[in-house]
């Protein structure tokens, strides 16, 4: 019989052998000219020199599958199980240190009908630039009306750590659920931040170096509280759009959803004195959508001229009737940071006179690129398939679309890195109902390069993962705020601005 | 997972999630929540070494429990609690081992037994499971309840006889009955029987808890709205309405299958790879998840299927609108197709005439008639649409006049009788209860009884 102490021992040794035992790739196999279908595809994308591992499934109809990841200078591991490609963590920094500025091969290998092939070895390249440490974004359900376990996670890319910043879920009930939305940072950094909560415990929390307090920015002069955000780069201000804003359904476009704004203006909130003004509220304009220039002296947004011809109907209705008939224009307003007034404005995209509607400005922080999203018409371009991130040339306002970052289904919500060097999107392309973050080289000479999919540790993630990602945003610093610390805040009762006429 | 076991009493609510996917053949799940009574029933007698007749007491928390499931009835669809089936059987089932292996422990090593000692133990055990008390109403549900069940799960795999069957033996069905026998109708070629079946649905009573303040009205769009707007070739407010519930109560294998079927049929084909993928990873639904994959290969075999070849006719020509049901599934379905105009196909004229005479819509009648006629001139007028044109064109402000099409001779007869014996019985003063009772014996089966008695129809 076995002494328990040696079974122990057979055991451990067991345990350390299958560990240390690792996949090789076969010596013998076929070769073939065709890439391998994988999934997040990450072949020929351009990763930054700071992310974490890219982990990825094979799907050639077989589980035995092998990759072998070679970094310039002949580093080279292997890799794969179970139809799976899970790279090492410290491995992985390996391989992309000896890789920066150039590329790692990867050879993927499939056991098909009991014979090895080589698949069309692809590079992954590693730019020379890092990415922002941390994005945050807003996981919900692709829901119309519901609004029931929502959280605004923050995920550090250089491993797969992800962490809530605020859910709805202690507060959220049957009665008085809790919608929460419009997390923005000023400058990357999380010390000023903000976000809003709708109905139950309803108010926008705002993080100001510290102290947290929650507002309600409604008053008698303005149309909502605030709703689209963009803090101020340089002084502690910030710019919202106020909005009615309506959902109704398609009863067979694929678009299944519009959201549409019936009324829409621009306020500027100063925390500091708890006031807000009026920035733009042309009854005949929709504005909405604000964002500051890097050097904080222009404000960039939208709007489109709308005016309503029928006066027997209410404006909601007469909207949805002409829905199609809303197009965004991109406009851009000077700002004097010190007397904190504001220029005429002028138009710098007309998309209206293309038939089309521009969207979700964001400049870059190097101050020579604008991003923003283009379709037919409308401003919530989440659910429009012909949605596409378009650049702006700010010295020459050439527009090109980034064809490198976009696909045939929505992609919204552009946004910069800090050093310019990135630009992620929320795009529909995986399925065309759940937005995954997909973030693009964009080098020094203005070109965009094949865009990747935000890695997780397990490849099939996305295929299981029924959220959205909402509204994904760079960030240098993780939020230090916890969510409890959110929760014990939003229990209270909001304070009231005040409204400052011109 | 991570979600649902970070809440309060989460590990229980997973668990049981899990368990209840057994429920699929209903004698597994229910063999398995018998086994876990056992097991605490066991647990039970040692722990407060219970004997003889005094063993009966281990017992109660079981009856009681098995006495919860059966009173859930129509809050099954209501309560937000994962895995209700399960929880608090697992609950106690962990606290009564706890407290037992707790129990020997002291009793072995610290030679320590006090007869409070068990007790204490027990409610210390049950405390540290963390569970979620919620408290539900005692009443027994309601026969449609169950009869609801059966025929949703009839119509999610196309047994329409079945439906049928289950509508005909059911005296006085619930209106989300009347819709899944229409649907088993319309899927069987036979909605001119509308009328010569039951179609007078009634609301069930509404559930309360105990407070009376907590009085829930039920609604069809949560029982069943996903796979009404599938049925009737709504994918869009279908795949909304899965959505809506799958994010309000929780994710459902049902739901997940409307919105694959949704997506295979809006050409989503990378949507339904998602889904079927998810389908595919459970015990009891890859089968079916695997006979949807063969459509997203082939529309040929899609539009050959039963499941779809009856549903595609639906899929109407007419331009996309923007609208909301406003959380009225069956008021949308019967205003959506008594207001749609130039049918391209036979099915969905049938469907919209139909549902004009469900909806006692006359005005959209009159418009579907005469669309009607003038496209089949030379085809004999369905006897339900010559009846209702009979009985319509008596309004004053009707456009139908008789004269004009070829009606037969014996519907003619027939409502002239109608109308006599309810002019004697109107003489006779009876009441409208006694009048439609009477009238029903003779003419239940025509469109004129279901137009004059059946005025309890409340939507819901």
């Amino acid at each position: 019989m076995i002494h328990l102490r040696n079974l122990a021992l057979i055991l451990t040794l067991t345990g350390a052998f299958i560990s240390c035992s690792r996949p090789k790739a076969p010596d013998t196999y076929i070769e073939t000219q065709e890439l391998p279908v994988i999934r997040p595809d990450y072949a020929e994308v351009t990763m930054p020199a700071n992310i974490c591992p890219p982990n990825f499934a094979v799907l050639q109809g077989t589980r035995n599958v092998v990759a072998r990841f070679t970094a310039p200078g002949g580093l080279s591991y292997t890799y794969g199980e179970d139809g799976k490609i899970i790279i090492d963590e410290d491995e992985w920094a390996e391989l992309r240190n000896a890789a920066k500025g150039s590329g790692i091969a990867v050879e993927v290998f499939a056991k098909v009908s009991e014979e090895w092939v080589r698949f069309k070895p692809f590079n992954i390249y590693i730019a020379e630039e890092d990415i922002d440490p941390y994005i945050s974004y807003r996981n919900i359900q692709p829901s119309y009306v519901a609004f029931e376990n929502i959280a605004i996670r923050q995920r550090n890319l250089t491993n797969y750590d992800e962490s809530d910043i605020y859910s709805n879920m202690p507060l959220s009930t049957e009665k008085s659920g809790q919608c929460i939305n419009c997390h923005s940072y000023q400058n990357y950094k999380t010390s000023r931040m903000l976000f809003h909560m709708r109905q139950g415990y309803g108010g926008t929390m705002i993080v100001d170096e510290g102290t947290i307090k929650k507002v309600d920015l409604k008053t008698d002069s303005t149309i909502s509280a605030g709703v689209y955000p963009s803090w101020h780069p340089q002084i502690n201000v910030i710019a919202f759009s106020t909005n009615n804003t309506g959902q109704s359904f398609h009863t067979k476009d694929i678009r299944k959803i519009e959201v549409q704004d019936t009324r829409s203006d621009l306020i500027l909130y100063d925390p500091q004195t708890d006031e807000v003004s009026i920035i733009e509220n042309d009854s005949n304009e929709l504005e909405v959508f604000p964002c500051w220039s890097a050097d904080g002296k222009t404000l960039y947004y939208c709007s489109a001229h709308f005016e309503y011809h029928n006066d027997s109907l209410a404006k909601e209705t007469e909207m949805i009737q002409r829905y199609k008939e809303v197009h965004y224009n991109l406009y851009a307003k000077s700002f004097d940071p010190k007397t904190r007034t504001f220029g005429p404005s002028i138009k710098i995209f007309n998309a209206d006179s293309l038939g089309l509607s521009a969207t979700l400005p964001r400049v870059s922080p190097d101050g020579k690129y604008l991003v923003f999203s283009l379709a037919e018409f409308g401003c919530f371009h989440v659910w429009h398939p012909d949605a596409d991130i378009q650049l702006m040339d700010l010295k020459t306002g050439e527009v090109r679309p980034l064809t490198e970052l976009n696909s045939n289904q929505s992609e919204s919500y552009p946004s910069f890195s800090s050093n310019s060097r990135w630009i992620m999107t929320a795009s529909r392309r995986d399925d065309g109902n759940y937005t995954r973050p997909y973030i693009s080289y964009f080098d020094k000479n203005g070109q965009c390069h094949k865009a990747f999919e935000l890695p997780q540790r397990d490849p099939n993630f996305y295929t299981f993962f029924l959220r959205s990602y909402n509204r994904p945003e760079f960030m240098v610093e993780p939020v230090k705020v916890t969510p409890q610390e959110f929760v014990s805040i939003a229990r209270e009762d909001p304070k009231k601005v005040t409204f400052k006429s011109k | 997972m991570r979600e649902v076991i970070s809440e309060r009493g989460g590990l229980w609510a997973w668990i049981g999630c899990w368990l209840t996917q057994f429920f699929y053949y209903p004698w597994i799940g229910a063999a398995i929540l018998i086994l876990l009574w056992l097991i605490t029933y066991y647990c039970l007698i040692s722990l407060f070494s219970l004997k003889g007749w005094a063993r009966l007491f281990a017992l109660l928390p079981q009856c009681a429990l098995l006495y919860l499931l059966l009173c859930l009835g129509y809050w099954i669809y209501y309560i937000k609690s994962a895995g209700i089936a399960f929880v608090p059987t697992l609950v106690l089932l962990y606290a009564s081992f706890l407290a037992l292996i707790t129990d020997y422990l002291i009793r072995r090593f610290l030679h320590h037994a006090r007869w409070w000692q068990p007790y204490l133990l027990f409610l210390l055990s049950f405390i540290s499971a963390r569970p979620v008390l919620k408290i539900y109403s005692v009443t027994m549900p309601e026969k449609s309840f169950y009869s609801e069940l059966r025929m949703y799960r009839a119509v999610e795999e196309g047994r329409w006889k079945d439906i049928i069957s289950e509508h005909h033996a059911i005296a006085q069905p619930t209106n989300l009955m009347v819709v899944y026998k229409n649907i088993a109708l319309m899927h069987t070629d036979k909605l001119q029987d509308m009328f010569k079946t039951n179609n007078c649905g009634s609301v069930p009573a509404p559930i309360t808890r105990l407070m009376p303040a907590d009085t829930l009205q039920i609604h069809i769009s949560r029982l069943a709205a996903p796979m009404i707007y599938f049925q009737y070739g709504q994918l869009n407010y279908a795949y909304e309405r899965a959505m809506s519930n799958i994010v309000k109560y929780g994710l459902t294998a049902r739901d997940i299958k409307v919105m694959t079927r949704c997506a295979i049929m809006n050409q989503e084909f990378d949507l339904a790879r998602k889904y079927i993928s998810l389908l595919k990873a459970s015990i009891f639904h890859h089968q079916w998840a695997n006979q949807q994959e063969r459509f997203i290969y082939s529309s040929t075999l899609l539009m050959q299927s039963d499941e779809f070849k009856n549903i595609a006719p639906l899929l109407t020509d007419e331009p996309d609108n923007l609208d909301s049901d406003n959380g009225m599934c069956e008021q949308w379905i019967l205003n959506h197709f008594a207001d749609l105009l130039h049918p391209s196909n036979p099915k969905l004229e049938e469907v919209i005439i139909t549902t004009s005479l469900w909806a006692k819509d006359e005005y959209a009648f009159d418009v579907h008639f005469y669309n009607y006629v003038n496209a089949h001139p030379n085809d004999a007028i369905p006897q339900l649409y010559q009846e209702t044109a009979i009985l319509l064109c008596t309004r004053e402000d009707s456009p139908i006049t008789l004269d004009h099409f070829p009606f037969d001779n014996f519907i003619a007869d027939r409502y002239n009788r109608f109308v006599k014996d309810y002019n004697q019985l109107s003489a006779q003063r009876l009441s409208d209860t006694e009048m439609s009772k009477r009238l029903h014996a003779v003419y239940g089966d025509s469109y004129w009884w279901y137009y004059y008695f059946y005025t309890d129809f409340n939507l819901y």
